[in-house]
């Protein structure tokens, strides 16, 4: 039972892709100008990572160790794909938001990352969970960064149908926080405090 | 070996079934989307419109002008699809234009401007300016550019302008200005102006002879010495070098060059 559990609070804490492995940093850095933008991507990401985490699972005795890379890629591709003709048949705004950043989810490493050093070599329910842990783990990353970005910079929390003023009517935005430089240096300061709060709490 | 070819055949067949078949669900879902949305742009631009099944597509040209009737069947306006180069690449919008050439609305629909700076011209405090605007008016010179988005706010407005110019000519059949031919100029001292680069006037004397530009003066200019160095000094020069008004501007004086070459074409007219 412990395995399991731990398999699914790994990828959130101990091995978070973003605060504690820096993978897939590009749509880390690309979308987080919104919250909305931010939560759409890890959910996509996800849905993306845990069918490509079961699927190789299952698939793993058949494949040759030599083809595994270009199969694991070919899998993965097939669920970016799909991810993103459903987004753009039932939920258009999402994807025009999201725009290219869902096809290149294909060539995040985080997710070939977990194919080969995990759902490759394990069985399908371990797969399942520590896609489960990851995705989470990827999507709390993008949220909370998505959310400093925001509020410094635009001063709302937007959620897909609308947008919350959090910073009142005086607040003069940051503008550089929703541009490329601004991802940056969110991200390094997080990442900071995030490494300080688990030094302290010994979460190794 | 044969195995490597097997499994990576019969991945590859999978994912190619597994997709075709996603197409064939979310395709028709997608298509009725953006007609949706096509059709709510419409009824935006032409609120008085009848049926939006009754819109009637003609091609002049090489643009594609789709026909807006009112719910007596007059023809009450159009609507284009149009691209317009922004700074990260097309900016793909809608353009309404009523009969008598003015601009309904705009909308853009797809852009990859930079978030937070150039998604200006999504903006609806930019787009107004436009509306009212007609073939007559400059819309390059009556709506401003943004600051900090000047390439995608320019971008936009000026393929609008040339849309509008387009539908004048093709729609409303107005004539396409010909370029002035100076051998059929007569003799004689002509005046003209044009707004410069700072808006102040800039006023020229052409002086013609047996169908030659002899001379072109320029007697008021307030564009600064930099620029009256390079455009004052050069454009003249073209002009009679090369016997034509509309020569190519000089390189960082480039709106003062089209200001005295304005100013020379008013005064030929």
């Amino acid at each position: 039972m412990s395995t399991l559990v731990n398999d699914i609070s790994r990828g959130i804490l101990k091995e978070n892709p973003v605060f504690r492995l820096l993978l897939g940093m590009c749509p880390v850095l690309g979308v987080t100008v919104a919250v909305d933008n931010g939560l759409g991507m890890g959910v996509a990401a996800t849905i993306v990572l845990l069918c490509a985490n079961v699927v190789i699972s299952m698939v793993r005795s058949f494949i040759p160790k030599s083809v595994r890379i270009p199969c694991f890629i070919v899998v993965i591709a097939t669920f970016v794909t799909m991810v993103d003709m459903v987004l753009e048949a039932f939920v258009p705004p999402v994807h025009d938001e999201l725009g290219i950043f869902v096809p290149l989810i294909v060539v995040n490493c985080m997710i070939l990352g977990r194919a080969e050093a995990f759902a490759s070599k394990q069985p399908v329910l371990r797969s399942l969970l520590d896609g489960i842990g990851v995705g989470i783990g990827f999507t709390i990353a993008l949220v909370l960064l998505s959310a400093v970005r925001e509020i410094l910079g635009d001063g709302t929390i937007s959620y897909f149908v609308g947008e919350l003023n959090v910073m009142g009517s005086g607040f003069d935005p940051m503008g550089v926080m929703t541009l490329p430089p601004g991802a940056f240096i969110a991200l390094g300061v997080l990442l900071v405090l995030v490494n300080a709060f688990f030094r302290k709490f010994k979460i190794e | 070996m044969t195995r490597n070819i097997i499994t990576l055949i019969c991945v590859a067949v999978a994912s190619a079934l597994l997709l075709t078949g996603l197409e064939e669900i979310t395709k028709p879902v997608i298509e009725q989307n953006r007609e949706e949305e096509r059709q709510e742009i419409l009824q935006e631009f032409f609120p008085d419109m009848g049926d939006v099944e009754d819109v009637e597509e003609k091609e002049i040209g090489e643009v594609k002008y789709e026909f807006v009737f009112d719910h007596e069947g007059e023809e009450i306006g159009v609507m284009i699809e149009n691209n317009a180069p922004g700074y990260g690449g097309d900016i793909t919008y809608y353009l309404g234009i009523d009969m008598e050439g003015n601009v309904k609305g705009i909308r853009v629909v797809a852009h990859e401007e930079t978030p937070g700076i150039g998604d200006a011209i999504e903006e609806e405090g930019f787009l107004e300016k436009f509306s009212g605007k007609s073939y007559e008016d400059d819309i390059s010179e009556e709506v401003d550019h943004r600051t900090g988005a000047t390439i995608s706010t320019q971008g936009l407005r000026d393929s609008v302008d040339e849309a509008v110019q387009q539908f004048a000519i093709d729609i409303l059949g107005v004539e396409e200005e010909a370029p002035i031919d100076i051998s059929q100029v007569p003799d004689g001292k002509y005046r003209g102006e044009a707004a410069g680069h700072s808006g102040e006037p800039i006023k020229v004397e052409v002086i013609v002879e047996e169908g030659e530009v002899l001379e072109v003066e320029i007697t008021e200019f307030g564009d600064g010495k930099q620029a009256e160095e390079l455009a004052g000094r050069l454009i003249p020069r073209y002009i009679i070098e090369e016997q034509e008004v509309e020569v190519d501007a000089i390189t960082r004086a480039t709106e003062s060059s089209e200001a005295i070459i304005e100013a020379v074409d008013n005064a030929l007219r």
